[in-house]
């Protein structure tokens, strides 16, 4: 099968878009929060994450806890969690989330008020949401 | 005139919705004159059979499906039905369409 794929000269001529991924699905109740995790990592690989925000909402930031036990697919955030701490990802924390007693070293977190969620998600290039 | 493109995302599997929007925004497209890129991941990756989607590749619909997905959920790789990869080509997916659209 030949695959035609959009030409080098767009890619080219385009700057890397700013991505905003939005997790707000249970870790300790579905796989979908590790495999968003998983996507975003992707999503960021090409250039260590400069261009890519993290939004958790919910239980969500349960997926920066440093206790995996009760995560589905645990040993999969475990595998992939280090590189985020390697590109110096921060990811943004809902003010109104649930939050885990103790983070995993090196995981950096900032608050994101609603309102400001509002702003960024207008300001992105690409927005996934995960619920 | 370049063509325009449309990237789609699907994560969700053949029970959500989110497969007829993205099938028939697929379609709407390809008849628009836009090319259309759909990726499959996660449970997304159990809709690769569906006949919906193999009738629009005979339009011009490129399809892929993310290898790893496959393997999670038991799908067996059949290269005559979509294009197994990685995350590599959903981010150049994301990164080079004009316009994108994830259904979670």
């Amino acid at each position: 099968m030949i695959v035609l794929w959009p030409s080098t000269e767009r890619f080219m001529a385009r700057p890397s878009p700013k991505i905003v991924v939005v997790i707000a699905a249970d870790p300790m109740n579905s796989h979908r929060a590790v495999e968003a995790l998983r996507i975003a990592l992707g999503l960021g690989s090409h250039n260590e994450g400069m261009d890519l925000s993290i939004i958790l909402s919910g239980r969500a930031p349960f997926l920066l806890s440093d206790d995996t036990s009760d995560i589905i697919d645990g040993d999969i955030l475990e595998k992939h969690f280090p590189v985020f701490v390697e590109w110096g990802t921060v990811f943004s924390l809902m003010t109104d989330a649930e939050f885990p007693s103790s983070y995993v070293h090196g995981c950096l977190t900032q608050p994101i008020l609603p309102q400001d969620t509002a702003t960024t998600l207008e300001a992105a290039d690409r927005v996934l949401i995960f619920s | 005139m370049k063509k325009r493109s449309l990237g789609i995302l699907l994560s969700t599997g053949p029970s959500s919705a989110n497969l007829s929007t993205a099938v028939h925004l697929s379609g709407a497209a390809l008849k628009a004159g836009v090319d259309v890129y759909v990726y499959l991941i996660d449970e997304g990756v159990l809709t690769v059979d569906d006949p919906c989607f193999q009738s629009l590749r005979n339009s011009g619909l490129k399809l892929f499906a993310c290898a790893y997905g496959a393997q999670q959920h038991g799908v067996a790789r059949k290269d005559d039905t979509a294009t197994y990869c990685g995350l590599v080509i959903l981010s150049n997916i994301v990164s080079t369409c004009d316009r994108f659209v994830a259904f979670n």
